[in-house]
């Protein structure tokens, strides 16, 4: 068993090491998540502390990537924005996940009027655009970060959910099925126990497809001053300060946006390959 | 065929109910007193109070208000903005014609140079203008639309001189535009692609090779033509993206529009304003992705009877 996994592993090593595409956008993600998580080692100044420079200092040794309006060090504070950033889009796509998944399962597995409600469900969550269902739910919870991960969260259920529920309605009519059944197995345990397991692989391609638009979404919103308010960094409204001196100080919207683009780029790359080796299905599409 | 529209047309009604409902619930699920939001702040006598909550109807009970609000908007009253006092269909009204503009620049931009990556791609997959047109799709997906139209600016508006990064017309529609296709055309071209590269071993086109037609004539009217269906959806379902694409949009650009307008409004805690462009904007999609239902119908007859 244990020879089964590595050789599984070395072999899937090999297929990334084939696509230059994947491969960079895991190396890129991994040096990404070490900066994140060594963050406060890393930062070679205090983020939020002003006049650690001129006030919008260009790049330059002192500071790689210039300093905002405070005499703050852009660097620092980017670095420390990824702290945000990422866990941000994590939790939002967890929420979506979780829920949609349940749904999915739930519509699929019993059909009948419960799927026929579900799917109007999920339909009629289809039909809203989904930054407008985003700002409709900040709209009533009122700004702030954690209304943000809820609402791109909310956004993303129904794209879940219709996964998952065409994935049950084949998954359940197999003979393992029918067998854990016959055997007086709950409908619990039936669809966490047995269905779930193997309709895993199109939702962890999903998942990983939706973080990088989770990440985009919540940036967009605390771009709009609906999310973190200052003076925490997050990437999104460092590109809504940055907007205001794009003529003096263009290094404040470029850097952070740069960092952005590169992490949603290399979740998509990776997300790309995951849907290649996991779900023929979904390929083309 | 008629029967296939008043069902997908009966269809809508829920959606539209949902809209309605969550657009005058959130007035209710809002923290706090709406006669303070519109008072905003001022202090002033109970007596005033209480006569701006009758004016308001906000003393009858829930339900009554809900009809009461359902029946207004029907007749195109949608109530009065808390901070300029203006009815809001005025409000909209006014901003209404800048929003049209930009979505039509973006899905021009979007839709035509979406197709033309996608069938440069298609026709020869695995070549260089494939890979190009993978990684322009894979880029489009990836990048902040407000970054893109931060660079844009900086790049065309700032250093080169260009193009007018304010006020209305052609020439300052430019960039916007830009930005909102930029969202759909990574998407366009890619289902474009997939599907012309799905049709080109189908049997009518080795037939009209056969016949000695001339490639282009062959790709253009036989390949594209069955390639189009999906793309008909997916555009459909891009009209969100546009309308979506606005809100960040026109906040970049500081243009006039609903988007910038509700953004506007979220912040300032106008609700009226909010109730009215959900209602609006949701209505606008529903019935774009009706038509597009239909176009679809019409375009491959089998749905309809499916």
């Amino acid at each position: 068993m244990a020879t089964g996994r590595r050789s599984g592993l070395r072999r899937a090593w090999r297929r990334l090491a084939r696509n230059p595409g994947a491969l960079a956008g895991a190396c890129m993600l991994t040096l990404l998540l070490v900066v994140a998580m060594l963050a406060p080692l890393l930062t070679p100044y205090d983020p939020n502390q002003f006049s650690v420079g001129a006030s919008l200092g260009p790049p330059g040794r002192a500071h790689p990537m210039g300093t905002d309006r405070y005499g703050r060090d852009m660097l620092s504070r980017i670095v420390l924005g990824a702290r945000l950033s990422l866990p941000i889009g994590l939790l939002a796509v967890s929420f979506a996940l979780v829920v949609g998944t349940l749904l999915g399962l739930v519509t699929g597995y019993f059909g009948g009027r419960v799927d026929s409600f579900g799917t109007k469900l999920i339909d009629i969550m289809l039909g809203f655009p989904p930054i407008m269902l985003a700002l409709l739910i900040i709209a009533i919870l009122g700004i702030g970060i954690s209304n943000v991960i809820l609402a791109v969260g909310i956004a993303g259920i129904p794209r879940f959910a219709r996964i998952v529920r065409g994935a049950t309605i084949s998954a359940k009519e197999n003979v393992y099925v029918e067998a854990a059944r016959a055997m007086g197995a709950t409908a619990p345990r039936l669809l966490l126990g047995h269905i779930l397991p193997n309709v895993s692989a199109p939702i962890i391609v999903l998942a990983t497809l939706y973080i990088g638009r989770a990440i985009l979404e919540s940036s967009a919103l605390g771009f709009l001053g609906m999310g973190v308010q200052p003076p925490t960094p997050e990437w999104g409204s460092m590109l809504s300060e940055g907007r205001e001196f794009m003529r003096h100080a263009p290094w404040l919207m470029i850097f952070p946006g740069l960092v952005l683009f590169l992490t949603v780029i290399s979740i998509n790359l990776l997300g790309d390959y995951l849907r290649e080796i996991l779900d023929p299905r979904l390929r083309g599409t | 065929m008629s029967t296939y529209v008043i069902r997908r047309l009966v269809g809508t009604v829920p959606v539209l109910f949902v809209a309605t409902t969550l657009a005058f619930l959130v007035l209710q699920l809002i923290p706090g007193d709406p006669v303070n939001l519109m008072l905003g702040g001022v202090p002033t006598s109970l007596e005033l109070r209480e006569n701006l909550r009758k004016k308001l109807g906000l003393d009858q009970p829930l339900h009554t208000q809900y009809v009461t609000f359902i029946t207004r908007a029907v007749r195109g009253d949608l109530g009065i903005s808390f901070r300029t006092r203006q009815p809001v269909v005025e409000v909209i009204k006014q901003q209404l014609p800048s929003t049209l503009e930009l979505a039509a620049g973006g899905m021009l931009i979007g839709v035509s140079f979406g197709m033309a990556l996608g069938i440069l791609a298609g026709i020869r997959p695995n070549s260089v203008i494939d890979t190009i047109t993978m990684l322009i799709a894979i880029i489009g997906i990836s990048i902040p639309g407000y970054w893109t139209a931060m660079l844009l600016i900086f790049i065309f508006g700032l250093k080169l001189g260009w193009v007018p990064i304010v006020g209305s017309g052609l020439p300052a529609l430019i960039l916007p535009s830009i930005v909102v296709g930029s969202f759909a055309v990574g998407d366009i071209a890619r289902l474009v692609r997939s599907s012309i590269v799905e049709v080109r071993n189908e049997d009518y086109i080795r037939t009209a090779r056969a016949k000695g037609l001339p490639e282009r004539r062959v790709i253009l009217r036989h390949a594209l033509r069955n390639a189009m269906i999906p793309v008909v959806t997916l555009i459909g379902l891009q009209l969100g993206l546009f309308v979506g694409g606005g809100v960040i949009t026109e906040t970049v650009f500081a243009r006039q529009g609903i988007g910038k307008l509700l953004v506007d409004a979220i912040l300032e805690k106008d609700y009226p304003i909010v109730q009215a462009i959900i209602l609006m904007i949701t209505s606008a999609y529903v019935f774009a992705n009706f038509f597009v239902d239909i176009l679809y119908s019409v375009l491959d007859p089998r749905i309809r009877y499916g």
